[in-house]
């Protein structure tokens, strides 16, 4: 149960803490309590890593973001969207271009697990699910009449959940600002010209303009005002790297003998000193 | 104290891990069972072993190599410093509180 429960936690976690705890929790069943609490613990350790980053990893991430951005964007220009709007209709074509974008997100996510790039990863996943959202979800809910909703409403109700969502976010991590907002940028600038009550449609109905090809531009915008953001790196939250290097053989040992089997603390004032 | 309070809900547990590590390194578990004699405080080992984590990076302790896979943990001066810091200010807070309380 113990060792499960460890699998929760991060890799430079187990490597920390990992045999310590299965050495003294590892051994007599855990009790409900202490489950919960390294359950708890291994939420916080991925939500509050206490290492920095080893180095500066975000020119690897730029173009690896970047190069999804524009497959992504390739693919969109070259979804057959007369046709598809033919056949099926509008919605339907939202559901299947929402679904091929989040298959996107999926691949970068993925792409992020392989290099060890967790914001990577979290931008797919956050792709995904969305696109998920507001491409698929909502579309399709409005499509059967679940949701009392014109066409142009699902958009703005998925990026209000999308919005709210990556405030959660901010607020659970307080290090990864850069996605929410980068976020909450490119679904303003996507609702804003892309919604049936958007300027877009504004424009396609009073100036001529035509509204697929231009949203397709601010779509493309908006995913890159969102790469851009995931590619500012971070602040450190401190200098030197986690976890801390063993240290080396034949390092000093305190003058005091480690004592494996403490006795309780007798004197409160006997304070040990550094050699 | 600056270099606890961003600690949140781990600031407590940070206090008793650094009284623990006053007295002489001590492992995990050990830390736990003096916590507990001190303190009557059980920590959890998810809650400890945040805690040792987040003082570890702080430079307050500092992990000394592993002795059957278990790793013991010294405060560093710089923790001992900031532990001595905040027991005094518990210290007049609590005889500053029971003065109060006698008086009434």
């Amino acid at each position: 149960m113990t060792r499960l429960l460890i699998r929760l936690y991060p890799r430079a976690w187990r490597r920390r803490y990992g045999s310590e705890v299965l050495v003294h929790y590892g051994c007599g069943r855990l009790g409900v309590r202490d489950t919960l609490d390294l359950l708890g613990g291994a939420l916080d350790a991925h939500l509050h890593p206490q290492w920095a980053r080893r180095g500066r990893t975000w020119p690897w991430t730029f173009f690896l973001a970047a190069a999804g951005t524009a497959c992504l964007w390739l693919a969109t220009a070259a979804f057959p969207v007369e046709s598809v709007l033919e056949r099926y209709g509008s919605e339907a074509e939202l559901e299947l271009l929402g679904l091929a974008l989040s298959g996107g997100g999926l691949a970068i996510g993925l792409a992020g697990l392989a290099t060890r790039s967790r914001i990577l990863s979290t931008f797919g996943a956050l792709m995904a699910m969305r696109l998920l959202i507001d491409a698929v979800a909502l579309p399709a809910l409005a499509n059967r009449h679940v949701l009392p909703v014109t066409s142009g409403y699902p958009w703005l109700l998925a990026s209000s959940l999308a919005i709210g969502w990556s405030a959660l976010v901010a607020a659970a991590t307080r290090r990864l600002w850069p996605i929410p907002v980068g976020l909450g940028l490119g679904l303003f600038l996507e609702v804003l010209l892309t919604s049936d009550i958007s300027l877009a449609a504004w424009l396609g109905r009073n100036a001529g303009l035509n509204g697929p090809i231009l949203l397709r531009w601010v779509a493309f915008s908006a995913w890159a005002a969102i790469v851009a953001a995931l590619a500012t790196p971070s602040r450190q939250r401190r200098p030197g790297s986690w976890p801390p290097d063993d240290p080396a053989a034949g390092a000093r040992i305190p003058r005091e003998p480690y004592d494996p089997d403490p006795e309780p603390l007798e004197a409160v004032g006997q304070v040990w000193r550094r050699p | 104290m600056s270099g606890l309070a961003d600690l949140g809900r781990f600031e407590e547990p940070a206090v008793l891990v650094l009284t623990s590590l006053a007295e002489r390194p001590r492992h995990g578990y050990a830390i736990v069972q003096d916590v507990q004699a001190v303190a009557g405080v059980k920590l959890g080992p998810g809650t400890l072993y945040a805690t040792l984590a987040r003082l570890e990076a702080r430079g307050l302790i500092e992990g000394l190599p592993a002795e059957d896979r278990r790793r013991p943990y010294r405060i560093t001066g710089a923790g001992l410093a900031l532990l001595r810091q905040r027991l005094q200010r518990m210290e007049a807070v609590a005889r500053t509180g029971l003065a109060r309380v006698a008086g009434t």
